[in-house]
């Protein structure tokens, strides 16, 4: 049994609401020391946990509850002064109560470990920037929203299935699985920034935009799906209603990895994957804009499958000098599936013997070669750029994930 | 005391937040609190700096609004070599997520704002609080007026329908409907008739003063169809104000300079950029300078129409871009000059002599209207012998020589939304590419801007324009 109780306060919020108080308790219960298990022949170790508790989020910038008048707004080089900070007098921790129940399990000489985690984290007086009218002057300001709740499990394997003086593989599995919903929002009023929407009932990170519906093969004009019905399509953006597409947040993700070793020579690899998320190339309007963005670099494969003539079926539209159509408008067009799986490492190393070395009065001596990131799966076969993003799943012109193989020496001396 | 004594002792002091609460109050060291920014006469000069200084937003008078008043109708183009600026405003695509919309929007809400924190200052009255005040309500009237302007339509066309919201309070969780077009130019004549009687001083030509709030007067009448209070405006300027015009000889150099003047020689009010407060490459004179983006270029239509002998021609030089023999707009020289920018020039005294001929021809005295007209025509043309023409070809002529006075400044546009006509573009020397529509009737939706859509997403209250 363990328990903590705490209280803060922090500068970082309101005068009004400055002071949070947190605590948490768990619980935890070694089975395996009971008489009942203790001589078990398959279970060799077993743990159970449980806790809960409430925390406090502070992640926001320093003065940004304050309402200030800021200066450097000079006119005729004398000085000038606006407001910078709309503020937030109210403006109060952010509060988690996690709530997690834990089984570590042992099997057979602890040759397969295996730990499961379920949780649920209730979020009140969530953080955000929102954005207000901007007849107000100002763009934004910190608030807090209202709740959500995030729940999964969380599931790690790992096994030595064959282990012998001069052979042993090692096998590892991991994967983590979250489902996010606000359940409540102040006055019940969704939140939209640009492709992002907060509603009630939705992932936090929903994307909001339009439904593009392809091309016409007739006249090679982008279409879009009027609204979420997907039952009307027009080529006129003015009649287009933004929609629930999809979440930036992933359905899942996880690793698995590998390791055969014989004598001194051991090869192991490692895979991640994720899955369920969406991807936006925030460029995409600009390099594969039809045309409207004509003097600027386009994509050669936008270019190489645009609509040439009536009958062409492609999802590139007709290439139009200074485009009026709008049709690079934000839209699912420029949204990708994030599903991937990469092998992150693959590493072949040798182990010089022991007799070698000490007549060379050398410790420990390992060559090795490691590759990173030698093969990707996209399971998106339209994506542009690679699938491993921020977790807000922007493309914003990252620098790319390197390939590498490298070639080395470990000694010790 | 014993370890487990202090322990307690610690632990409740915590937890009822014994420590002193000044302890967790930090001051940023660079703002100040906003109810103690505005206090004196001396901080409500800082605030109203500010607010002159939200004048030069790049999509606001620092580029965008001067800009469209040309690009919108016929006197520049975009070139075929181009940083891909203001294409959507060109071919008339713009829609309700457009960028440069959105910024206007915002930047004008800006200024409003700031000018509100000053005007609901306070600060008791004095000869010094007084003049901020005014100077505050004739730039709330200016970005009123260009809002109501852009985001709605004319009022000659349609005074009871829907405007912009009137903001006149600093609320930063106001979310305000509409008011009529007719309700915001009652606000703008409140406030710039306000204004005229609280100003006293003159500063320069980058300050705010009692002609500057008369001359916006003249126009907001003429934008209003009020030829009898045009009229009385203007003459106030011309008559009380002092002002004067170059001669043609001086002309270019009127231009050239790029600091504010006191001598009253044509700028009743320019927004100020010098080498340090300026948008660098995004200022409204490295768009037209050959050393910038230099992407906007003067039309052949708008060039032909001066004669040889006209000072304002001297204005436009011939260039080569892209390959083509160009017409260059060198009204605003010193995109490169280290010492200064160029400014943004709200209302000359120019305008208002046209503002008075206008109001004589609408009134049924050509003669006036001529004598006037006639007087700034020969100032920049001595060879021209001075229009002849009277009634609706009068005012033609006063329209054909707004044109030709106020190019590049950003009035041809909304001259011919005023008039209700549509835009049409001579195309007889090929100066648009295929893609640039060569009309805008007056039914088209875009004749003005859309709301736009991050305003939508925010404020229930709000209606989007027909047709967006």
């Amino acid at each position: 049994m363990s328990g903590s109780l705490r209280r803060d306060g922090s500068s970082r919020f309101g005068s009004n609401n400055r002071y949070g108080t947190f605590w948490s308790v768990g619980a935890a219960w070694n089975a395996d020391k009971e008489n009942f298990l203790a001589d078990s022949k398959y279970i060799s170790a077993l743990k159970l946990r449980v806790s809960y508790g409430v925390n406090g989020n502070a992640a926001i910038g320093n003065y940004g509850w304050r309402p200030t008048y800021g200066f450097g707004a000079d006119y005729n080089q004398v000085p000038g002064g606006a407001p910078t900070n709309v503020g937030n007098l109210d403006l109060t921790w952010e509060q988690n109560k996690p709530f997690d129940v834990g089984l570590e399990l042992g099997l057979l000489g602890n040759k397969i470990n295996i730990v499961a985690d379920y949780y649920r984290r209730k979020t009140s007086q969530l953080l955000q920037s929102v954005p207000l009218s901007l007849t107000s002057g100002f763009g934004s300001y910190p608030a807090n929203i209202g709740s959500m709740e995030n729940k999964g499990i969380e599931f790690t394997v790992n096994a030595t299935p064959f282990s012998s003086k001069s052979f042993r593989w090692d096998l590892s599995f991991n994967i983590a699985l979250n489902k996010n919903k606000v359940t409540s929002l102040n006055d019940n009023q969704d939140i939209i920034n640009g492709t992002n929407i907060i509603r009630v009932g939705k992932d936090i990170q929903s994307v909001y935009t339009f439904i593009w519906a392809g091309v016409d093969p007739q006249t090679g004009s982008g279409l879009w799906y009027t609204d979420e019905t997907r039952k009307t399509t027009t080529s006129d953006v003015t009649q287009v209603e933004n929609a629930i597409i999809g979440s930036a947040s992933p359905k899942g993700f996880g690793g698995f990895s590998t390791t055969v070793s014989y004598k001194g020579i051991s090869l192991s690899g490692q895979f991640n994957f994720q899955y369920g998320n969406l991807l936006l190339n925030s460029w995409g309007f600009l390099n594969e804009s039809d045309g409207a963005f004509f003097t600027l670099n386009q994509d050669k494969k936008a270019l190489d499958r645009r609509w040439k003539k009536p009958g062409d079926v492609t999802d590139f539209p007709q290439y139009v000098a200074a485009n009026s159509s709008n049709s690079n408008a934000p839209s699912s067009r420029y949204f990708f599936k994030g599903d991937y799986i990469r092998l992150r490492y693959l590493t072949l190393s040798y182990q010089i013997p022991q007799n070698i070395l000490s007549r060379l009065k050398i410790d420990n001596a390992q060559f090795y070669v490691r590759g990173t990131n030698l093969w990707t799966k996209a399971f998106d076969k339209n994506i542009t750029f690679d699938p491993e993003q921020p977790i807000n799943g922007v493309n914003d012109l990252q620098v790319l994930l390197q390939k590498t193989v490298s070639v080395g020496l470990n000694l010790n001396f | 005391m014993n370890l487990k004594k202090i322990a307690i002792w610690l632990m409740v002091s915590m937890l009822t937040g014994a420590c002193n609460k000044k302890f967790l109050d930090l001051q940023p060291y660079d703002q100040v609190p906003l109810d103690e920014a505005i206090v004196d006469e001396n901080s409500m000069q800082t605030a109203v700096n500010g607010m002159y200084s939200s004048l030069r937003a790049v999509d606001f008078f620092g580029r965008s609004i001067p800009i469209d008043g040309d690009l919108l109708a016929d006197n520049i183009y975009i070139s075929s070599v181009n940083s891909n600026r203001y294409i959507p405003e060109i071919t008339y695509s713009y829609i309700e997520t457009n960028g440069n919309v959105q910024s206007t929007w915002a930047e004008a809400y800006n200024t409003i704002q700031r000018a509100n924190n000053v005007i609901n200052a306070t600060v008791p009255s004095s000869a010094v609080s007084d003049q901020l005040r005014g100077e505050a309500l004739t730039i709330r009237a200016l970005a009123y007026f260009e809002l109501v302007k852009f985001f709605a339509r004319p009022y000659l066309t349609d005074p009871t329908g829907a405007g912009v919201p009137l903001v006149l309070t600093y609320d930063p969780q106001i979310r305000p409907a509409r008011n009529t077009v007719a309700e915001v130019y009652q606000q703008i004549e409140t406030d710039l008739t306000n204004a005229y009687s609280l100003l006293t001083e003159d500063k320069n030509s980058s300050y705010v003063s009692r002609y500057v709030a008369q001359a916006l007067l003249a126009r907001l009448y003429q934008y209003k169809g009020d030829w009898n209070k045009a009229q009385a405006a203007a003459l106030d300027v011309v008559n009380n104000g002092g002002y004067s015009l170059a001669d043609s000889g001086s002309w270019v150099n009127y231009w050239t300079n790029p600091y504010p003047v006191s001598n009253k020689l044509e700028t009743i009010f320019e927004v100020e950029f010098d080498a340090i407060g300026n948008n660098s490459t995004d200022d409204l004179d490295a768009f037209y300078s050959q050393d910038g983006y230099g992407d906007a270029l003067c039309t052949d239509d708008l060039y032909n129409s001066y004669s040889p002998t006209d000072a304002r021609r001297a204005l436009i030089l011939p260039g080569n871009r892209g390959g083509e023999n160009v017409w260059v707009v060198n009204k605003y020289p010193n995109a490169t000059n280290p010492n200064g920018k160029d400014n943004t020039k709200i209302i000359r005294y120019a305008e208002v002599l046209l503002i008075l001929a206008e109001s004589y021809n609408r009134k049924l005295d050509d003669v006036s209207a001529r004598d006037v007209l006639n007087f700034l025509a020969t100032t920049r043309d001595p060879q021209f012998g001075g229009y002849v023409s009277s009634g609706a070809a009068l005012l033609d002529d006063i329209y054909l020589e707004r044109r030709k006075e106020l190019a590049f400044e950003g009035h041809r546009y909304w001259d011919l939304v005023r008039l209700n006509k549509d835009v049409v573009r001579n195309n007889g020397t090929g100066n648009y590419p295929p893609f640039v529509p060569l009309t805008l009737s007056v039914s088209s939706a875009k004749r003005i801007f859309p709301i736009p859509k991050a305003e939508l997403n925010v404020n229930k209250n709000m209606v989007q324009n027909p047709g967006y």
